[in-house]
């Protein structure tokens, strides 16, 4: 026997409360009588222990509780698994869609309880079962005539997976494949979900349950005319409370946060100004977390490179090279014109470069003179708000000697020693420029943290490229158009597996939600994969008939004992109160 | 108190009579003989003829044959006051139904069966004094008033029937038929001195015992806590079969105490439960105890 409310069993501690009200009760019986001499001087009769506990527990206690009981098995809803003949084809359809990963206890997923059903099916039908995984990637688990421990093993071993809900045409197709459903006599469906269009003769299992809150949307534009971007964000709260919910959005270097209050059973949709962002990533994280997780978090990635195309000029250090691509992906381009950033290292860059510079130990034909190096015996912060100081102490750097430097006029120093320029920034209508005087081998700056935070000040003020309009994400096993970023070198998804790239692959079809990184010759792309939106949402085709929000609430084989309970509970009540009027009646009479 | 006297009840009594047994004073012409010789067609006696009397009753065919005057004197049939004592304590209100309600039943049922025999009636509640009752009228207009008196009448208090009779004794002059009904649980033998005075002063005293059946044969068991209903006064014993003996033998102790009274002293003592039907009660224990035909 289940019981598919077991939390109802919870209930049966208010049979305290009537043990309580039993004892408290005065334990003599009152008996009020006509003449009260004829009674006294009677010397009474000895009574037992039995008798005084016979007496204490009334039989109106015993069916007083034996209601409780009733109602509470009642509630609990009570299901008899009905032993069925073996058929002589089965076919077990599991839902593998990214809902069933919603837990409906710490350690169970819904998933984990169709599994669980599967397994009580496979026991009644050892052989001639076909196990599917049904989603928007339908999958055949086992074919018929596996040998019974294989057959159980695909089936605990399968996982969920983060594609979106099979149809009932993937059903049937799938079926298709393996002789199709005139070789199967029965057909157990195992979902959260009801599944229209599919033969009558199919049978369902829900395991539904589990409370939900999810970002159903999550899109971000840059500002077409002032800085950062508005994040667009729709929220959904499937419980039947109000939530107090938060959505946090950050760019890996920025965040921002909006707290509401949603109503039960309702969709909110936000426009979340993000003035500070300058970045190409974006997450949004719906609190408090639930039974389903997944769906709280999104992703979104700006149509743009996420690396920086780097023209080198000057001798290689891989000092600066590993602080560069500590911040982000590095690509070193061979054209000026198509690099982001120029780093001029121990040379003399031309007056003909523009844009933005990264000038170490260096100079700009005209613009940036070197002169003789001097010893460096301290070092004074010009400027400590300059945005380059940012998380950055100044007094952790030595510098043992720097050269003396001509730099234009409007330049802003951040750093210097007397007249000897440091750390300082350029821009003018052509080109901005970042001005690092020491030789880094001159210096300790290697081998202190600051220095990768500085080289990200400076690239986090770079002026990006702008996005291409992009207002959605890609979903889980929705094909993702690789054209238009040039030749594809590699492809990692969001725990940084490299996934394989066959020849001629145009598109890709993501597998798990997170930000998946395109590696191309044109640099590096982000692609925002995110479970599909359907999945956040509860089931809108409930079953026929008796079906319910609990745990399996409807299979086939399975005979609900809840009425049967119920009537019980009734009778007792009867009997209850039918006893309850005999002792008013008799308690009557003898006052 | 519920009115309980219906028109179907009282057609099923309307072939019962009080019977009484000794010769009633009373005022007015009724169906019961009276000790005063008077004109009826039921010859007496002869006595000596004195100056004033009507010369209609001198039986000329005795004064013929003995030369003497004697005149003839008929039995004077008079009317009899029935008065009605109903016991209204708390004591009564034991039991489903009552004693009280029983009690009430059967006064409102007697009372009618003495205005229907042209006797006047009166209807005295008591506690542990005489209430206010009515005094013995005739007609039955004097049945609405019983009934009122029975149904508006709040029971309640302690008992005490001596001081009942003497109140009565003192209320009322004229003796009569006085039918005393009450459950008679009382410690005190009290009672009989009011019983005796009422019977000096010549009035045919009759006991009703209303008793409720668990007053006989208690149901309880285990540890109980008893409370007398009058006095709130407890106690609290373990009641098994030894115990219900040892009370069962009271209540026939109390009862033959009560027979006795009444026997030494020629009252008519009848005794009921409320489970026996009223109408039974009537019909054949009264009839066979000679109070009704």
């Amino acid at each position: 026997m289940t019981f598919l409310s077991p939390w109802a069993f919870y209930l049966l501690l208010t049979s305290l409360l009537i043990l309580l009200l039993h004892f408290m009760r005065a334990r003599e019986r009152q008996r009020t009588v006509s003449a009260l001499f004829l009674w006294e001087g009677l010397s009474g009769d000895p009574q037992s222990r039995a008798a005084r506990v016979r007496q204490q527990f009334d039989p109106l206690l015993l069916l007083q509780l034996a209601i409780l009981l009733t109602v509470v098995l009642a509630l609990t809803q009570p299901v008899w698994r009905m032993r069925t003949a073996t058929v002589s084809g089965l076919a077990i359809v599991l839902d593998g869609s990214a809902s069933m990963r919603t837990h409906l206890t710490d350690d169970a997923t819904r998933y984990d309880l169709a599994v669980k059903e599967a397994d009580a099916l496979l026991d009644r039908h050892p052989t001639t079962t076909a196990v599917l995984q049904l989603s928007a990637q339908p999958t055949i688990l086992a074919r018929p005539g596996l040998e019974s421990g294989e057959l159980r093993n695909s089936v605990l071993r399968s996982e969920p997976t983060w594609y979106a809900d099979g149809t009932a045409e993937d059903l049937l197709s799938l079926l298709g494949s393996i002789g199709g459903t005139s070789q199967f006599q029965k057909v157990v469906i195992i979902s959260d979900h009801a599944f229209s269009g599919v033969p009558e003769s199919f049978e369902t299992i829900l395991t539904d349950g589990g409370s939900n809150l999810s970002l159903t949307e999550f899109s971000v534009r840059e500002n077409p005319s002032s800085p950062g971007v508005t994040a667009f964000v729709t929220a959904q709260n499937s419980t039947d409370t109000y939530q107090n919910a938060t959505i946090k959005i950050d760019d890996r270097e920025n965040q921002t946060t909006l707290s509401f209050l949603m109503p039960p059973s309702s969709i909110e949709s936000y426009v979340i100004p993000f003035p500070n962002s300058r970045g190409t990533l974006f997450t949004a994280r719906l609190h408090p977390d639930d039974d389903f997780a997944a769906d709280n978090r999104r992703y979104f990635a700006l149509d743009r490179p996420i690396g920086i195309r780097v023209h080198w000029l000057g001798s290689d250090n891989r000092y600066v090279m590993a602080a560069l691509r500590s911040v982000v992906p590095i690509v070193l381009v061979d054209a000026p014109e198509d690099a982001d950033l120029a780093v001029v290292h121990d040379a003399v860059a031309p007056a003909s470069q523009v844009g933005a510079i990264l000038v170490i130990h260096g100079g700009i034909d005209g613009l940036v003179v070197q002169g003789e190096a001097v010893p460096i015996p301290g070092i004074q912060t010009v400027d400590s708000d300059h945005p380059l100081l940012n998380g950055v102490d100044p007094a952790a750097f030595l510098i043992r000697e720097a050269p003396a430097a001509t730099l234009p006029a409007s330049s802003s120093i951040a750093l210097a020693s007397g007249a000897v320029p440091l750390l300082a920034t350029y821009a003018d209508a052509d080109r901005s420029f970042y001005y690092l005087a020491p030789d880094i081998l001159e210096t300790n700056l290697p081998i202190t943290v600051d220095f990768p935070i500085l080289i990200r000040n400076i690239l986090s003020m770079l002026v990006r490229l702008p996005a291409e309009l992009s207002y959605r994400s890609a979903e889980v096993g929705e094909p993702v158009s690789l054209a238009g970023r040039g030749t594809i070198e590699s492809i990692v998804d969001a725990t940084r597996q490299p996934l394989p790239l066959p020849d001629g692959l145009s598109t890709i079809r993501p597998e798990s939600p997170g930000f998946h990184t395109l590696f191309t010759d044109r640099g590096a792309f982000a692609i925002a994969v995110n479970i599909p939106m359907a999945e956040s949402s509860p089931p809108t085709d409930p079953l026929q008939g008796t079906a319910t929000d609990s745990v399996l609430t409807r299979a086939v084989r399975h005979v609900s004992l809840w009425r049967i309970a119920v009537a019980m509970a009734i009778v007792l009540l009867l009997a209850e109160l039918h006893g309850y009027s005999r002792q008013r009646t008799t308690m009557r009479r003898t006052r | 108190m519920p009115t309980f006297i219906d028109e179907a009840f009282l057609r099923r009594l309307s072939n019962l009579r009080f019977i009484v047994k000794g010769r009633r004073k009373g005022h007015l012409a009724g169906l019961h003989a009276s000790p005063r010789a008077g004109v009826s067609l039921e010859f007496a006696d002869y006595r000596a003829y004195a100056p004033g009397d009507d010369f209609r009753y001198i039986d000329w065919n005795v004064f013929g044959r003995l030369d003497r005057l004697l005149v003839k004197t008929y039995v004077h049939e008079a009317d009899l006051p029935i008065r009605l004592l109903v016991d209204l304590s708390a004591s009564m209100q034991i039991g489903t139904p009552s004693k009280t309600h029983y009690a009430a039943h059967l006064a409102a049922a007697m009372g009618y069966l003495g205005l229907r025999g042209l006797d006047r009636v009166g209807l005295f509640p008591f506690t542990d004094h005489l209430l206010s009752g009515l005094p013995a009228r005739h007609g039955m207009a004097q049945m609405g008033k019983i009934l009122r008196l029975l149904r508006d009448v709040e029971p309640g208090g302690r008992t005490s029937i001596y001081q009942t009779l003497l109140d009565f004794i003192s209320q009322t002059r004229e003796s009569g038929l006085t039918i005393l009904i009450s459950d008679f649980l009382s410690s005190s033998t009290e009672f009989a001195d009011g019983l005796a005075r009422l019977l000096h002063r010549g009035d045919e005293v009759v006991l009703i015992q209303v008793l409720d059946p668990e007053d006989l044969t208690p149901h309880a068991a285990g540890m109980t806590r008893i409370i007398d209903v009058e006095s709130s006064r407890r106690a609290t014993l373990t009641i098994g079969p030894r115990t219900i003996a040892e009370y069962a033998e009271r209540v026939r102790e109390n009862l033959d105490q009560l027979r006795s009274l009444s026997f030494e002293r020629g009252i008519p003592y009848f005794s009921t439960t409320t489970d026996i039907p009223i109408e039974r009660f009537l019909h054949v224990d009264l009839r066979k105890g000679g109070m009704l035909r």
